[in-house]
């Protein structure tokens, strides 16, 4: 199966980069929240994402903005972010 | 397996180069090959040896140049984005009729050819990047 890692980086304010992300996110993706991006775990963003793909936040990222009550969302250090991409055919990085 | 980075931020105005720099760790900590990080638009500025942080703060192209001594790595600076930004060896100084050049050691300026070879040897290649 041909299945996509999407990365993003931008926070919740940048609705254009989400939106684009989304119209990309494919049945069998994977999405994975960096930088910025970890702010859409919180409560009042987190319904912005979609249910159907597999979602995971760098820890560090989560750790660096004091969030650490992400529900339902796979927290993964930095060797475990290699691992995904490989587990995964493809990267496409929002920005 | 066989990685390609490619960073397209500024060190200064974007968490995307840090992001890279750990990244690049983790691949060459777990063993993998990091075939090349090649730096693109305002990337090239973590090619910049004139970058200079305060004493309690990252300063991330030297962090590229500690990770380049403790392990053989390709770090190349597109050299048409990097020209037009400031960031010159001493061939490019010469060729622009410069008298300084500022290109940290352990990078070299190169053309999107090597992305492109990059890019054909790899199993995967990640973008880092940011925008503005």
């Amino acid at each position: 199966m041909s299945r996509s890692l999407h990365t993003l980086n931008t926070p919740p304010s940048d609705t254009d980069t989400l939106s684009h992300c989304l119209m990309a996110l494919s049945e069998g993706d994977e999405l994975l929240l960096i930088e910025d991006a970890v702010y859409f775990t919180l409560p009042a963003h987190r319904h912005k994402l979609p249910s159907g793909v597999p979602i995971h936040a760098l820890a560090v990222d989560l750790q660096a903005r004091g969030l650490t009550n992400a529900t339902d969302i796979s927290i993964i250090s930095d060797p475990e972010f290699v691992n995904l991409t490989l587990h995964c055919n493809r990267v496409v990085s929002w920005f | 397996m066989i990685f390609t980075l490619v960073v397209h931020a500024s060190p200064v105005q974007h968490q995307a180069p840090e992001t890279a720099l750990r990244f690049a760790r983790a691949v060459l900590e777990a063993g993998h090959t990091l075939h090349r990080v090649f730096f693109y638009r305002d990337g090239v500025l973590n090619g910049n040896t004139l970058v200079s942080s305060p004493a309690d703060e990252s300063n991330i192209p030297e962090d590229w140049q500690a990770l380049a001594k403790e392990y053989p790595l390709d770090l190349v600076v597109c050299i048409a984005a990097a020209i037009r930004r400031g960031v010159l060896d001493a061939n490019e100084a010469r060729r622009y009729d410069k008298n300084q050049h500022n290109l940290a050691p352990g990078f070299e300026l190169s053309g999107l050819g090597q992305l492109v070879e990059a890019a054909m040897l790899s199993d995967r290649v990640i973008t880092f990047g940011g925008r503005g």
